[in-house]
């Protein structure tokens, strides 16, 4: 929708400006064609000593270790996500926009995953003022969350923040023109088991959301 | 008889200003049901739904609302100024905010309540 012009990553393969050299968009490209998905993100190459031989070893970009406060209000890091892919998202309790949509939507991925301890969901609010624990504990059981596999996280607002932009590719600006109080972006992004961006999908359109369960069933398979 | 051909022609025209009238009101009539509709699907239907069903405990369904059909007139003032605290509908309690619409019209709300109304609340429905 025109309020959310600001919305960098409208959709899976969309990657924001400045954010990703030419470089390794060339190589997510490259990456595109074995149908493995996509690794987002900045890379070096460094190389190894391996049994007396140099081997070349690509670094790849990994989301940044966080601690942030749960829906149970339960301090909880990055060790949750240990092992697990995972669906990381922003959003905040009272937005009349973009995040019912968003809400309806991951309610279809974690219906479809519910129960499976490879996939979990991190949903985080950039209005921490307002969503409280105790806001979001009653935000999550209305929803239907009503298991440890998705969880609502709320902190200090400049590490969400950092984190959702440097961490996830997402944007979270407060702006008091646009209803609701923030704009940022509706992405749904999956992260795999070695915590690296995989890929970012448009939480407000359905067929975005089908392409993304999809995606994790692919992400379950693959063989490193 | 020239007095009646002249009140024949009389007929003739208010007959047919009256039509217009009628066409005109229809028109109007139905350019606010689609405007109340494009209104709806921009500012309502994101947390209410297009079809008016809600969103599980979050959003309280419009279709049916026992709620709106017990409380006709306090719609309009729920689009204009919001909602807060529990409100229970159909029997489920709903206890989210719903915020204000400052930048609506009253006119503008008006449309909203008529497309509701017609859509969600005449007892064919």
């Amino acid at each position: 929708m025109i309020l959310h012009l600001k919305v960098l990553i409208q959709q899976k393969g969309f990657l924001m400006k400045n954010k990703i050299s030419l470089f390794s968009l060339l190589l997510v490209i490259m990456a595109c064609g074995d149908n493995k998905l996509p690794i987002y993100g900045d890379r070096k190459v460094e190389m190894k000593t391996i049994d007396g031989k140099q081997v070349a070893d690509t670094i790849y970009q990994t989301v940044p270790d966080f601690e942030f406060t749960n829906q149970e209000g339960k301090l909880i890091n990055q060790d949750i996500v240990k092992d697990k892919i995972y669906i990381a998202d922003f959003f905040f309790v009272t937005c009349p926009t973009i995040c019912p949509r968003m809400k309806k939507n991951l309610l279809k991925v974690y219906e479809t995953f519910k129960d499976n301890p490879e996939i979990m969901l991190l949903s985080h609010t950039i209005d921490p003022e307002h969503d409280s624990v105790s806001v979001l504990h009653d935000f999550a059981s209305r929803l239907g969350a009503d298991s440890k596999q998705w969880q609502f996280l709320t902190g200090n607002r400049e590490k969400i923040y950092e984190l959702a932009e440097h961490g996830y590719y997402a944007t979270a600006i407060a702006d008091s023109l646009e209803p609701g109080g923030y704009v940022h972006s509706g992405g749904l992004i999956l992260v795999d088991k070695k915590r690296r961006v995989r890929g970012i999908y448009d939480g407000t359109v359905e067929s975005a959301t089908s392409q993304l369960i999809l995606d994790i069933t692919t992400l379950m398979h693959e063989k490193e | 008889m020239k007095k009646n051909k002249f009140l024949v022609i009389l007929c003739f025209v208010f007959y047919s200003l009256l039509n217009s009238c009628a066409d005109e009101k229809q028109a109007q009539s139905r350019a606010n049901a689609n405007h109340g509709l494009e209104l709806y699907e921009r500012m309502c239907a994101n947390c209410h739904q297009s079809d008016g069903s809600g969103f599980v405990k979050l959003y309280p369904p419009l279709k049916n609302a026992d709620y709106i059909k017990q409380n006709p007139k306090a719609i309009f003032g729920i689009i204009k100024n919001g909602m807060k605290g529990r409100v229970i509908v159909n029997g489920i309690e709903f206890n989210l905010v719903m915020p204000a619409n400052p930048k609506l019209s009253d006119k503008e709300i008006e449309h909203i309540v008529e497309y509701v109304q017609t859509r969600f609340l005449s007892s064919s429905e």
